[in-house]
């Protein structure tokens, strides 16, 4: 009997554990290239993020595809040449977040054409009811993920990328 | 029993985890197979690929004389002919072009619509575009334009097969308004291409249009090419057997063969604009 009552009560801890889960489809990241010729610029919409409360776990996943630039050209050059997306489609962050005093850290590893490095992000984290908002801004180097610039487009193409995250996250309640 | 909380713990843990990757899954979006071909011709043909929305195109194609006509040609390379045209994404689905080449001093106007994709999670899915032209040969007295029309039909069938490989297969008919006695109206050929990708800007190209009721004996051509793809600039370099430009001539009216040597060489360039 004692058993059985221990049972059902760590069924239905299990169950709140996963209460705390927050998501959205429509997240915002947008990248950034300045470069002495030319100043890049692109925004997905679509990024899906998951935030696990209880674990403080978050998850990112994007496709590159739904980078909208403002020149289709530009984006056919993006999509083919630099980030090869009909091989890697998808690009992602999975890792853990801490506060440290004001500032949140996201620390884990992040997935851009087929590699994977672990990164640091810092950012900030407003909780108001049941939404999330997350902001956060970090650089990158094009050749830590093996994304190749001909030296004839030098002058076009930044060698650091600025990204900038932005979510909205509603809780999900089971 | 502890081994019982154990075991309840850590399943609820694992299922946790997966159950925050099927939620960032994109598993179930269509994925469209996007860089079949560099730019809008194999080497003579069309290819499955449409200009984008508001982009112009600009296609500047230059053929030399046959290798064959010694060396007081320079081997050719003392006669040129040139095609202008210019290609315009009405949308991201149809594309008009006009153009015109200086052998056979012929106007082309053409109209390019995709029909089908092809998508990476539908294996037997391809793209496929339907295109239409309409030639008009300048005459100086041009009195009876109907005479000078031909029209061309062609279905574009594209895939690509991997990561390096793309092909395509071309039915297309010519259709003439006027023909010598014992020829027919309507031409069928089909034609046949593939890209081989060297790298991420320079692919091999090969095309080869097969006709069928062949009653003028015309010679088809064979060509080779490679495309080198440089910022908005497509460069593409051939060999072909064939001088003419544009369907009509190239595929049903030609006698150059590369048996005899008749081997032209010539480039295209394509430079793309943005308009929007």
């Amino acid at each position: 009997m004692k058993k059985v009552f221990v049972i059902i009560n760590l069924f239905f801890f299990s169950c709140n554990l996963s209460a705390q889960k927050f998501f959205t489809e429509n997240a915002k990241i947008t990248f950034f290239s300045e470069a002495p010729l030319e100043d890049i610029a692109a925004i997905n919409n679509r990024v899906k993020v998951v935030f696990d409360e209880s674990k403080n776990e978050i998850g990112f996943q994007l496709m590159i595809k739904d980078f909208i630039f403002k020149k289709p050209l530009m984006q056919e050059h993006f999509n083919e040449n630099y980030l090869e997306s009909d091989k890697y489609p998808l690009s992602r962050f999975i890792g853990k977040l801490s506060k440290n005093k004001q500032d949140y850290v996201a620390e884990g590893k992040i997935l851009i054409h087929g590699i994977q490095k672990k990164i640091k992000v810092k950012g900030n984290l407003v909780k108001d009811k049941s939404k999330i908002i997350l902001r956060a801004e970090f650089d990158i180097m094009l050749e830590d993920f093996d994304v190749k610039i001909p030296k004839i487009v030098m002058y076009n193409i930044a060698e650091e990328i600025n990204i900038k995250v932005y979510a909205e996250l509603n809780s999900l309640n089971e | 029993m502890n081994r019982i909380i154990i075991f309840f713990f850590f399943f609820t843990l694992n299922a946790n985890s997966q159950e925050m990757y099927d939620l960032l899954s994109f598993e179930d979006e269509p994925k469209q197979v996007k860089s079949i071909f560099k730019t809008t011709k194999i080497v003579n043909g069309h290819s499955a690929k449409l200009v984008n929305n508001g982009d112009l195109l600009l296609l500047i194609q230059h053929r030399f004389g046959p290798l064959n006509s010694g060396s007081y040609n320079f081997y050719g390379l003392d006669n040129a002919q040139v095609r202008i045209g210019l290609e315009y994404g009405l949308s991201d689905k149809i594309n008009i072009s006009l153009g015109r080449s200086s052998f056979l001093k012929t106007i082309d106007i053409t109209a390019k619509a995709s029909i089908l994709n092809q998508f990476h999670n539908k294996k037997s899915s391809f793209k496929l575009n339907y295109l239409i032209s309409i030639f008009l040969k300048q005459e100086i007295n041009m009195i009876d334009i109907s005479e000078q029309l031909s029209y061309l039909h062609q279905l574009l069938l594209a895939k690509k097969v991997n990561d390096k490989l793309s092909f395509q297969l071309t039915p297309t008919l010519v259709h003439y308004n006027y023909v010598n006695d014992g020829q027919k109206n309507d031409k069928l050929a089909i034609g046949t291409a593939f890209r081989y990708k060297i790298n991420n800007r320079v692919s091999f190209n090969s095309e080869y249009f097969f006709q069928f009721h062949n009653t003028n004996e015309s010679i088809s051509p064979l060509s080779f090419g490679f495309d080198i793809e440089t910022g908005g600039h497509v460069f593409q370099l051939h060999i072909t057997n064939v001088p003419a430009m544009f369907e009509k001539a190239f595929i049903f009216e030609n006698y150059e063969s590369w048996a005899d040597g008749d081997i032209y060489f010539g480039f295209n360039i394509s430079r793309y604009f943005t308009l929007k």
